[in-house]
């Protein structure tokens, strides 16, 4: 999955803490999603979405088919 | 500010080795200064060091029950890599064992492997999504 976490959460001047504790998740999780090593759980997803006020769609996108 | 759950658990853990520590001598020397023979006097004094090592197991699932997904996926991976390391040696050390090329050894050593496989499993999990 690709993702728009990070462009999203420089907008907003976040620190990946930031981001973070207003997903209740670990620095390190909002890394390894903004890197594309983790994709998130439907909960994390939703939670993301509501702190970006954003349709799940409009942050993640499937990988482009090689 | 709030205590992430390692360093809660470190703090946890820590003072549970730190009372294991000061148990474990005092039984060994209650061993043998009295050498005991009734043997549930010799099985309190074998299992009391395990109480605290016993609140370091409940530290353990408390710490992955406050863990975030990934930091579980992570511990899941370790402990996977770990269970199979040591069921691995088990296995070759049983056969080896079996054909007289080995001696037979304590089952101390199954633990200490097991903790260093999961310990190495987790930091190789840890590495993957860094």
């Amino acid at each position: 999955m690709k993702n728009r976490l990070k462009v999203l959460r420089a907008e907003r001047d976040w620190t990946q803490q930031d981001l973070a504790d207003r997903l209740r998740v670990s620095r390190q999780t909002v890394n390894a999603i903004e890197k594309g090593k983790y994709d998130p759980s439907l909960p994390v997803a939703f939670r993301i979405a509501a702190v970006f006020e954003q349709p799940i769609e409009g942050i993640f996108s499937p990988e482009e088919p090689a | 500010m709030s205590m992430t759950p390692r360093k809660r658990y470190l703090i946890e853990a820590l003072s549970a080795m730190a009372v294991y520590m000061a148990i474990l001598p005092l039984t060994i020397l209650a061993f043998r200064h009295y050498a005991p023979e009734s043997v549930w006097v010799r099985v309190v004094l074998a299992v009391l060091p395990m109480l605290p090592l016993f609140y370091v197991m409940t530290a353990i699932i408390r710490l992955v029950r406050r863990q975030d997904e990934l930091q579980q996926r992570i511990q899941f991976e370790g402990v996977a890599f770990g269970f199979a390391v040591t069921i691995t040696f088990c296995f070759t050390w049983f056969f080896l064992q079996r054909f007289d090329v080995v001696p037979s050894i304590d089952l101390i050593w199954v633990a200490a492997i097991g903790i260093w496989a999961w310990v190495i499993g987790k930091l190789i999990a840890k590495r993957r999504y860094a």
